[in-house]
């Protein structure tokens, strides 16, 4: 597919990247967690397009092969993470962009792991302090690890949860307010997927623990939040019918009792962290639509907006003083344009 | 349970021909873009031969054209419930509406390829494989508490040109991997879809993979997914679906065990050995008396047998009498035949001349 550059569309040169030869494979929109959600990226075969609401766009030409699975803003910059094919087996992909150029840099290594991935950045206060990813032999046999980002080295690798009964994968991961880290996941205990969590304080791992109680049915898809005091999580669980949203707040070092909401197959939750607290979009399958759920600092829901669709593609979350909830889609030609805004009156949640 | 299939051929009184075992039934395509026929070079979306689901049922144009189930003469239906994008989180809320939808006999499951796609990928979420699994169980499940028997099936290799290259169908391999085994634990039909288009190896037409995918995947511009078949390829999965659902044999007669001879239970459990090798996904249990059928019902195969013994209490109190009964089983290919028939007498009787109606509490059966 040929690339539209748009007259505020820049092209950035990756050093050592192919030709620029774009196409049209993207699953969704990927929305920056912090920042309001300013900073959004749209990943094509060869090509990543990263934008900023209202702003100008840049595409920069990568590797076939190259996943991107997190974009987040460090200060001014932007920090991309994601993977790329080494030999048999993947490599963990960084990648900062700053002015008109986009610097790689150096990925922390767990030895003998043929996949890293799923990695996410830990930010605080803009800058980068660490990185969590998973690493293993295969995708059923994966651990979780984290490294510290310290004087513009990684430290080492540091075991979060060793490989488990099955798989593991999704990490999510936040620094608290009082510089600990806090990281979920989904994990298979061999019967069923749990999100557990672990948290790192003065450089020690606490032991892998679930979240909420043991169950039989799948738990997955872990989004996190900082929120005053602690953090909030998001998931989807299968109630016996239907996927549904579960959220709890980490507080005081505990989570809370979960809490059920959504309609039926409540899906693929990600979350944008706002100046007055936070948002959560969602997909349900019925009724067919998209829901954005804000809640405030304390983590409690305040009001929400539906949006009709029937795609399984993320969109991405743009607020609109006058229009309420907008949600934005790639075009037909993989832009993300007002072109494919839907929006949504918020209704206030009591 | 009662099956609706067998009810609906009972009280239609069809007579079934030497491949009737299809007449009527209602099979129900549930998927992904690939149920739905996305690239199908050779059908458009609407003629009724469109991707697999329409030539598994027999519309292709042309004299030569294989007619599978031929559903245009036959009166069998095949509907095509597939959904562009779809993953198995999300076919496990919408295949409710479509099972009370679509009332069917045979539930024709292939999804998964979009959960392996963009998993971590370009946007997408990622969960287990031990959870698509389940997703995918489950929506057998569903099918099966309604009537209607569940087939599952592998998804095809992603394209080596594709956007993943071969990275990701290590993953297709262990999903295929997994369901066969599940399919076998829950006595379901398996297709293996990955076995046939296109497997490491030759083909079944004789061509390695290469050829295999050169030819049975859309030639279309690098950028594209690759992760569909084109028109030949819909062919090889329509030819499949249709050899299992067809060409497997219907189950043998299982062998009846208990209640035999004299019975002193006035309400008895029946007993009997599933057939050789175990191909029976429901069981069909009738008793008689000399005054007509007592009991006629449907029994799921998993709800009544275990290790190859299927028990079942009709919750009946007999009265004195001679009875007889006898069981055979179904798959979503055929129905088998009756199992010989078992007698048995109530109650069991201590005297040869009948001198049974009083208190025989006190009385033994053998002489001093």
């Amino acid at each position: 597919m040929k690339v539209v550059l748009k007259s505020r569309t820049k092209i950035i040169t990756l050093l050592g990247v192919v030709a620029l030869t774009a196409s049209a494979s993207a699953a969704g929109v990927l929305q920056a967690t912090r920042g309001g959600g300013e900073l959004y990226a749209v990943q094509q075969r060869e090509t990543l397009r990263i934008g900023r609401l209202e702003g100008s766009q840049d595409l920069i030409p990568i590797a076939r092969g190259v996943s991107i699975h997190e974009i987040e803003p460090l200060g001014s910059d932007w920090l991309a993470t994601g993977h790329h094919p080494s030999g048999d087996g993947t490599e963990l992909l960084l990648l900062v962009g700053r002015d008109s150029s986009v610097e790689r840099l150096p990925a922390p290594q767990v030895e003998g792991a043929k996949l890293s991935n799923q990695p996410i950045a830990m930010i605080q206060d803009g800058v980068l302090v660490g990185l969590v990813w998973a690493a293993g032999a295969d995708m059923r046999s994966l651990a979780i690890w984290a490294a510290e980002w310290l004087h513009g080295k990684w430290g080492e690798p540091e075991l979060v949860s060793p490989q488990g009964p099955g798989s593991q994968v999704a990490p999510r991961a936040v620094v608290l307010d009082d510089s600990s880290w806090l990281v979920v996941w989904a994990a298979f205990d061999g019967e069923d997927d749990e999100i557990v969590w672990s948290r790192r304080e003065t450089g020690e791992w606490t032991k892998p623990s679930r979240v909420a109680e043991d169950n039989a049915v799948p738990d997955i898809t872990p989004r996190l939040l900082s929120i005053d005091g602690g953090a909030i999580l998001f998931w989807s669980w299968y109630d016996g019918n239907d996927y549904r949203m579960r959220s709890s707040r980490f507080l005081g070092g505990k989570w809370t009792a979960p809490k059920s909401f959504g309609e039926k197959g409540s899906l693929y939750p990600s979350v944008i962290q706002t100046a007055d607290g936070g948002m959560l979009l969602y997909k349900t399958v019925e009724p067919a639509s998209w829901t954005v759920l804000a809640f405030d600092s304390q983590g409690a829901p305040s009001r929400q907006a539906v949006v009709d669709s029937d795609t399984e593609d993320r969109p991405m979350v743009v607020v609109d003083a006058a229009r309420g909830a907008l949600l934005r889609w790639q075009g037909a030609d993989d832009e993300l344009d007002a072109s494919t805004d839907r929006a949504a009156a918020w209704q206030e949640l009591p | 349970m009662k099956s609706r299939l067998a009810m609906q051929l009972l009280l239609a009184g069809v007579v079934l021909g030497a491949n009737g075992a299809e007449a009527q039934l209602r099979y129900l395509c549930f998927g992904d873009s690939i149920t739905l026929g996305n690239y199908d070079d050779e059908y458009d979306v609407g003629h009724p031969a469109h991707g697999y689901p329409g030539r598994l049922a027999g519309f292709e144009n042309g004299a030569n054209e294989p007619k599978r189930l031929d559903c245009p003469t036959t009166g069998c239906e095949v509907i095509n419930k597939g959904k562009s994008g779809e993953k198995t989180p999300a076919g496990l809320t919408r295949i409710d509406n479509v099972l009370n939808n679509n009332p069917s006999d045979v539930l024709l499951l292939m999804e998964g390829t979009n959960d392996i796609f963009v998993e971590y990928d370009f946007g997408g979420d990622i969960w287990s494989k031990e959870t698509m699994v389940f997703n995918l169980k489950q929506m057998a499940k569903k099918a099966e508490s309604r009537g209607t028997d569940a087939v599952h099936a592998s998804i095809i290799w992603f394209h080596p040109d594709g956007d993943h290259g071969t990275s990701k169908n290590g993953e297709v391999e262990y999903l295929r991997d997994e369901m066969q085994s599940a399919s076998a634990t829950e006595n379901r039909y398996f297709v293996d879809i990955w076995n046939v288009l296109c497997p490491v190896g030759l083909d079944v037409h004789g061509d390695t993979q290469a050829e295999c995918f050169d030819l049975h995947y859309p030639d279309v511009p690098a950028d594209d997914d690759r992760g569909h078949p084109n028109g030949s390829g819909y062919d090889m999965v329509a030819d499949e679906f249709y050899n299992v659902i067809v060409f497997k044999s219907p189950p043998k007669a299982p062998v009846p065990v208990s209640p035999s001879g004299s019975q002193q239970d006035s309400s008895p459990v029946f007993v009997w050995n599933r057939e050789t090798p175990r191909a029976a996904t429901w069981y069909q249990f009738q008793l008689e008396n000399g005054s007509g059928t007592i009991e006629n019902v449907w029994l799921k195969m998993p709800d009544y047998c275990v290790s190859g013994v299927c028990t079942y209490d009709p919750g009946i109190d007999l009265s004195i009498g001679s009875y007889s009964w006898r069981v055979r089983g179904r798959n979503p290919n055929d129905k088998g035949p009756w199992s010989a028939d078992k007698s048995f007498t109530y109650p069991s009787q201590v005297f040869s001349d009948g001198f049974e109606s009083g208190n025989t509490s006190a009385w033994s059966a053998s002489l001093p």
